[in-house]
């Protein structure tokens, strides 16, 4: 398949996948906000001040369409942040055999990615353990880590390090 | 058995509106939009034009290249224009290389400016590039106003 329609195809996948997660927040905001209401409701609170404060609330990213904001930043971003590396293993073939090592940023690094630091492993076991920003550890989409190739890791003593992005002055 | 006082007096329970079809709705705006953005970014056709020309930037091309025409899209590589450096200017189209050595004025590696567009930095904000546009923000925000109240006046 042209490396084109293997893109949209990835990206259409990638689309769905972030739609279920989208939805599923949706429903959780719901339901927070139906609580929201019939609890102030049984507090005594009219039904104006309710309304009031629930459209203050959306206007001003309070605590239950902030919530909802920063939840969908986060699935959105995760989401997508999984299209360049799919985009990368496309251009470089997806052998499932291929020796992969887990590089992780070392900077606020999740108890979960840690371990997996410098671990080799082939393709097809990685996507059976979980890839990075799959949503299986604890950063969840938050997740820095990237899979090398083996043979471009060997030799390469700074990845062992912290990952440090310094501003260049320009 | 009820007695005829609580049969009789009992308050009648109003039907609870789910919102959760409205809030699914909102949420569905907001994939379709993103959806858009991806695939505007990945149907780039060779030789089509990208997006108009901002104000500004149009205007300097006009007085640098006597034309303001929108640059075209060649290897269908979606880049920043500080990380290139243009090889060759037609009437209508530019042509641009991405250098190796990085940016052609600081050197910054190309890695390291897709990394500052990506995620920003400390003083630098991340560019929004699949943000969803202001008529989308105007339509979810009234599907939620909606929603909220609906569920407030359904008590």
């Amino acid at each position: 398949m042209p490396f084109d329609d293997e893109i949209r195809n990835e990206s259409e996948r990638i689309f769905d996948s972030m739609r279920i997660s989208i939805g599923a927040q949706a429903s959780r905001t719901a339901i927070t906000l139906q609580e929201f209401i019939e609890g102030q409701r049984v507090l005594g609170l009219s039904k104006e001040a309710i309304e009031n404060l629930l459209l203050d609330d959306l206007a001003n990213g309070g605590r239950i369409f902030g919530e909802f904001n920063r939840s969908l930043g986060l699935n959105i971003e995760g989401s997508l942040g999984q299209l360049p590396n799919s985009a990368a293993e496309i251009r470089f073939g997806r052998d499932p055999k291929r020796s992969k090592t887990w590089i992780a940023a070392l900077v606020n690094t999740c108890p979960d990615c840690l371990p997996r630091h410098g671990e080799v492993d082939s393709l097809r076991n990685w996507e059976i353990r979980g890839k990075p920003r799959t949503g299986w550890s604890v950063c969840r989409k938050h997740c820095q880590c990237v899979l090398l190739d083996t043979s471009d890791v060997k030799g390469r003593p700074e990845l062992d390090k912290p990952l440090i992005r310094t501003k260049v002055k320009t | 058995m009820l007695s005829f006082k609580a049969k009789f007096l009992r308050k009648p329970k109003k039907k609870r509106i789910d919102i959760t079809d409205l809030m699914m709705e909102a949420g569905d705006i907001i994939a379709q939009e993103i959806r858009g953005n991806i695939k505007r970014g990945t149907d780039i056709t060779e030789g089509v034009s990208h997006s108009l020309n901002k104000p500004g930037y149009a205007k300097n091309k006009l007085r640098r290249l006597g034309h303001q025409k929108p640059l075209q899209a060649f290897g269908k590589t979606l880049v920043s224009k500080s990380s290139y450096i243009v090889k060759r200017m037609g009437i209508n189209s530019v042509r641009v290389m991405l250098t190796s050595k990085g940016h052609p004025k600081s050197k910054t590696p190309i890695s390291e400016i897709g990394a500052y567009n990506d995620q920003g930095t400390s003083k630098i904000k991340a560019r929004h590039f699949f943000d969803i546009s202001k008529i989308a923000r105007k339509r979810i925000i009234g599907k939620v106003a909606d929603a909220v109240a609906r569920a407030v006046h359904a008590l």
